[in-house]
């Protein structure tokens, strides 16, 4: 994989992220797309195992870098790193399970996995939160709320990642993608 | 199928020891997580020159003003009004301040001085990834005098919130209306002026709720509230800078179902606060800060 094009591709996509989530919101909820994890599902389809693993830590650890968590016993905030990156990183794992009966070239297909893929993603956050709001970190936080909001957000980003696919799709060779399946690999 | 262990290489081996470095991290006490912020704003900050016209291209694809549409003029007409009358008010307010003071302070020669601020515009350049906590992140920070628990405002008049983190060159500013703020006091704007005093909790779709306070000297106060009047804020821990600013306006009264002499208020802000593409800082003047603006620090 074109590391390169990778992080340029990343650059824009998380200015996505920044610029335009809020305009996305459904209403007043705070239901709205991901693009970045849209994006992770594409590399998690196309790339190499092992690349696709990095790119989704990657792109994981940066949702987490520019999502500062508001405390309640003061005016401050703190970030926690890991969450987003550990949940992109299952969800890498299920593409990587299931790519290989899917037709990758198919937006739809990537359609299906970012609306499946964030789903798991967001649940092992809510997990995380909700462990930590156990051990007394000053946040609102509301399990069931958040669950509900987040899979809500799951199925907007499934939803978006259909005229988005077709972009990235359309880019693809840009990054020069070598699947090697990992049978192959050790006869090198 | 995997390969033997001894054919693994450096990034095989990293891949798990980065994975169980994150799920440490993602256990560490909150105490412990500062240096995640000043990575994350340098994050932010190289995102910018994408973020900020893509935010400004979603603001006018779904505008911040709630309610209809009016000419430009009236809409300028009403936000002086609205900038004049705040201006009144405060001034009413901080009249009846000082005649208390000067009560009881009469034997002072000198009074404090009076809290003064500077207005810094500055502009919106990205939200927190997660839109649940609804936080922004404005170009303006330390070097331009900018500190945590300044007050933020928009069009005019209408409190945005407070600065939460500054760093040197951006800030987060945390909206009224999110979920973390806690209780704020307000008063409700009734007839004559006169106002009754509310306590308001974000609720988390973009509204304050909370129940308005019984008034023994006029218990009729209460009932007179109705849809449409405005809500300002008068809570003794925000800074004297943020007073009568307007919390927004009443959306819906209903009834107490425990009491039926306090209503409960919903009320939502003028303009929706998580999409606002500019904001106004009330700098509270530090010692030092002009002399850190003479060494470059505008927005």
């Amino acid at each position: 994989m074109n590391w390169l094009v990778f992080a340029f591709v990343t650059w824009i996509m998380l200015g996505l992220e920044l610029g335009l989530k809020s305009s996305l919101q459904l209403g007043d909820s705070s239901i709205a797309p991901s693009f970045l994890a849209i994006y992770a599902v594409f590399i998690a389809t196309a790339a190499p195992p092992r690349s696709s693993q990095w790119a989704c830590l990657i792109l994981g650890a940066l949702i987490d870098l520019t999502g500062p968590v508001p405390r309640m016993d003061a005016a401050s905030s703190f970030t926690v790193l890991g969450p987003n990156a550990l949940g992109a990183f299952l969800m890498c794992q299920l593409v990587l399970a299931v790519r290989g009966l899917l037709f990758r070239r198919n937006p739809l297909t990537i359609a299906v996995l970012a609306a499946v893929g964030f789903a798991i993603w967001q649940v092992v956050v809510t997990a995380v939160f909700t462990i930590r709001s156990f051990t007394g970190d000053p946040t609102a936080w509301s399990p069931a709320g958040e669950l509900g909001a987040r899979l809500g957000a799951s199925l907007y980003t499934g939803l978006l990642a259909l005229p988005l696919a077709l972009i990235l799709l359309m880019i693809a060779p840009l990054f020069a993608f070598q699947f090697v399946p990992s049978r192959y690999a050790g006869r090198r | 199928m995997a390969r033997p262990a001894h054919q693994r290489t450096h990034a095989d081996r990293l891949l798990p020891a980065a994975l169980l470095l994150l799920a440490v991290i993602s256990f560490l006490p909150y105490r412990w997580l500062r240096p995640n912020v000043w990575v994350g704003d340098l994050i932010v900050l190289v995102s910018a020159p994408v973020a900020q016209p893509l935010r400004a291209v979603g603001g006018w694809l779904a505008p911040a003003r709630s309610g209809s549409a009016e000419p430009a003029e009236i809409a300028l007409l009403r936000r002086q009004a609205e900038e004049y009358k705040t201006l009144y008010l405060r001034a009413l307010s901080r009249n009846d301040d000082l005649l208390k003071q000067m009560e009881q302070l009469r034997l002072m020669v000198e009074l404090n001085p009076s809290v003064s601020t500077r207005l810094l515009y500055a502009p919106v350049i990205g939200a927190g990834s997660d839109p649940a906590n609804a936080q922004l992140l404005i170009r303006a920070g330390a070097r331009q005098g900018v500190h945590i628990n300044d007050v933020v405002a928009v069009e005019g008049v209408q409190l945005f919130g407070a600065v939460i983190d500054s760093a040197n060159r951006t800030s987060w500013i945390r909206p009224i209306t999110a979920r973390s703020q806690g209780y704020i006091q307000g008063l409700v704007m009734i007839e004559d002026g006169r106002g009754v005093t509310c306590s308001l909790q974000p609720v988390g779709d973009g509204t304050l709720r909370g129940d308005a306070a019984y008034d023994p000297q006029d218990p009729e106060a209460a009932t007179r509230i109705a849809v449409g009047q405005v809500v300002r804020l008068d809570d003794g821990e925000w800074p004297a800078s943020a007073q009568m600013l307007v919390l927004g306006t009443v959306e819906a009264v209903e009834p107490a179902p425990d009491s039926p002499l306090r209503p409960v208020v919903i009320v939502r802000p003028t303009v929706a606060l998580d999409r606002v593409t500019e904001v106004i800082v009330r700098v509270s003047e530090m010692p030092g800060d002009a002399r850190s603006r003479e060494n470059g620090g505008t927005p």
